[in-house]
């Protein structure tokens, strides 16, 4: 009898550690060399189907008002989530809004979100655009709603939190969970520093120019230091947007724009917070030759960057060392059609 | 013997809540109790026959965090996940009385208009934080803490309308209050909420919104805690 209730407590233990150990594994791993992210994952623990709910919202108009804008509008996967040839993101009905939509990627490392830090949590950052006039029209409450009365949310909600109840907070950390999947890791840059591979002649050249002009903005291995900074652009005057200093209401902080992460720029023109310009080369030219002085111009462009054309053209192909093709087309971030 | 403990086991809970109950025999009680001319507010949630002549209230809501009681300078209970949304327009939430414990000796009650900075920037948060209820900012993160909206002759916008929407957490433009009362000895505690104080203090025809953060919300958040007074008989 004893024998029995031992061999029946040791299979009940090896049950519950598999168990365990099938709901606890990491779907996080924070890639070598890089720092800790900002996200605390203790309060939203990444689960399969949570991602995969995120995914199927990313990518699903019911965001918006009339049905006919989603994430994935202005964020593709396949141009690093950003919208390729538009300067400014657009909504609904042919809304036009007032910023570049930015590229996606290595979220949990971020501690603002929008070109002005306007949003303070990964969290809360698609309220933005969901509750934006220019971009999805909505609000939380009625896409709550929405989802409420549909029966394949319902069942994705269930598997993904227990319950089939929909609320904003798991709406938001659904789609959260999805967005902070999405790491890039894998560009040839990458490959190098770990001893994969190695830059051609042009792109060690460019990889050098890089850490003497650029990087201490643009901070390896995110390629951004996750400040805000004037690059000595000119004032737009029809969009007369002036940044930072709209959310801190410091004269010190007009004209600063959250630093963009370089990785898969080759992919996601046009540049800057307005799109303004549509190629690298017009980023570098204005780099070269096009800062505009101000107050709060950032210190290490007071002199422009002293770059020739050669050096141009180097760190250019520098900077498609960056590209991320398995991210890029990553099969789990695309549209998924649901049962 | 296992019967004697499940037994007890049932019978404890109910020895705890007698004595619970019991305490010091005073029934606790916390109301919230928005004014007009010292006429209860009335949320008229149809605005379409509202025509501005007479000033009328759609919507009032506001936060109450932070509860705590006090006997002396000692805290002698506090509340945990202590964040109520409070709408006039729902009279049963502007009751609070369910949420503090009984039997407790207290002279003092503590507690903050508003939201505050952690959980500001906390993320999605649930119950009655979640943003669905309306009160978080979507296009700069941060809770709304006060919420008035409503018509009056004085207004200079549109169909007479003025917007009030106080909150913000960063420094220095943080706009929770801490508000303290005492309990007085009957721990029946009636708190007005002066709305003829609030709009007295503006000058709508100037100022008929207020709905970002910054100096003015930080300002008129100041103006909306001395609002708040307890009731006087």
């Amino acid at each position: 009898m004893k024998k029995k209730a031992v061999i029946i407590c040791l299979l009940a233990t090896s049950l519950f550690i598999a168990a365990f150990h099938s709901k606890t594994e990491p779907l996080w791993h924070t890639p070598a060399g890089w720092p800790q992210p900002v996200y605390v994952f203790k309060t939203n623990p990444l689960r399969k189907e949570s991602i995969y709910l995120g995914r199927i919202l990313f990518h699903d108009p019911i965001l918006s008002r009339d049905y006919t804008i989603s994430c994935a509008s202005c964020h593709l996967p396949q141009t690093a989530f950003t919208h390729v040839d538009h300067s400014l993101s657009h909504g609904i009905e042919g809304r036009i809004g007032m910023r570049n939509s930015p590229a996606l990627m290595n979220l949990a490392w971020s501690r603002y979100f929008m070109w002005d830090g306007a949003v303070n949590h990964l969290e809360v950052q698609p309220l933005a655009p969901i509750s934006n006039h220019d971009e999805m029209d909505d609000n939380l409450a009625h896409v709550v709603e929405k989802l409420n009365q549909s029966k394949p949310y319902r069942s994705l909600f269930k598997a993904a939190y227990g319950d089939s109840l929909v609320t904003g907070q798991r709406t938001l950390k659904a789609i959260s969970q999805f967005m902070l999947s999405l790491v890039s890791c894998t560009s040839k840059y990458d490959q190098v520093k770990a001893g994969k591979a190695s830059f051609s002649p042009l792109e060690a050249q460019g990889y050098l120019l890089f850490k003497r002009s650029c990087s201490s903005c643009h901070t390896e291995p995110l390629f951004t230091n996750g400040g805000f900074e004037n690059n000595g652009l000119a004032l737009d005057t029809n969009l007369k947007d002036l940044g930072r200093m709209k959310i801190t209401h410091r004269s010190s902080d007009s004209l600063k724009f959250k630093v963009p992460s370089l990785r898969n720029i080759e992919v996601s023109y046009p540049y800057m917070h307005d799109g303004r310009f549509r190629n690298l080369a017009m980023v570098l030219f204005h780099y070269s030759d096009g800062i505009i002085q101000s107050p709060t111009l950032s210190p290490v462009l007071k002199n422009k960057l002293p770059l020739n054309e050669a050096d141009k053209n180097a760190l250019i192909a520098f900077l498609k060392t960056l590209t991320d093709e398995a991210f890029l087309h990553n099969p789990e971030y695309g549209y998924h059609k649901t049962e | 013997m296992r019967k004697l403990i499940v037994c007890l086991l049932l019978i404890c809970p109910a020895f705890c809540r007698i004595e619970a109950q019991d305490g010091l025999g005073i029934k606790t009680k916390l109301q919230f109790i928005p004014v007009w001319q010292e006429k209860v507010v009335h949320i008229q949630e149809d605005a379409s026959g509202l025509s501005g002549d007479t000033v009328s209230f759609i919507l009032f809501r506001f936060y109450i965090s932070g509860l705590s009681l006090w006997k002396a300078n000692h805290q002698v209970w506090t509340e945990r996940n202590s964040f109520h949304l409070l709408d006039a327009g729902h009279p049963e939430s502007m009751d609070l009385s369910r949420f503090l414990p009984e039997g407790l000796d207290w002279n003092s009650i503590h507690f903050s208009l508003g939201i505050d900075s952690a959980t500001s920037c906390s993320g999605a948060q649930g119950g009655e934080l979640d943003p669905v209820k309306g009160m978080y900012w979507a296009w700069q993160s941060g809770y709304i803490n006060f919420k008035l909206d409503g018509f009056s002759p004085m207004s200079q916008a549109k169909d007479h309308a003025f917007h009030f929407h106080l909150g913000g957490y960063q420094y220095p433009y943080s706009c929770i209050r801490e508000i303290r009362m005492d309990a007085g000895p009957s721990q029946d505690i009636r708190v007005l909420f002066d709305l003829t104080k609030f709009l007295a203090t503006l000058n709508l025809q100037q100022e008929a919104s207020m709905m970002i953060p910054g100096a003015r919300a930080s300002l008129l958040s100041n103006v909306a805690a001395q609002c708040i007074y307890r009731e006087t008989k």
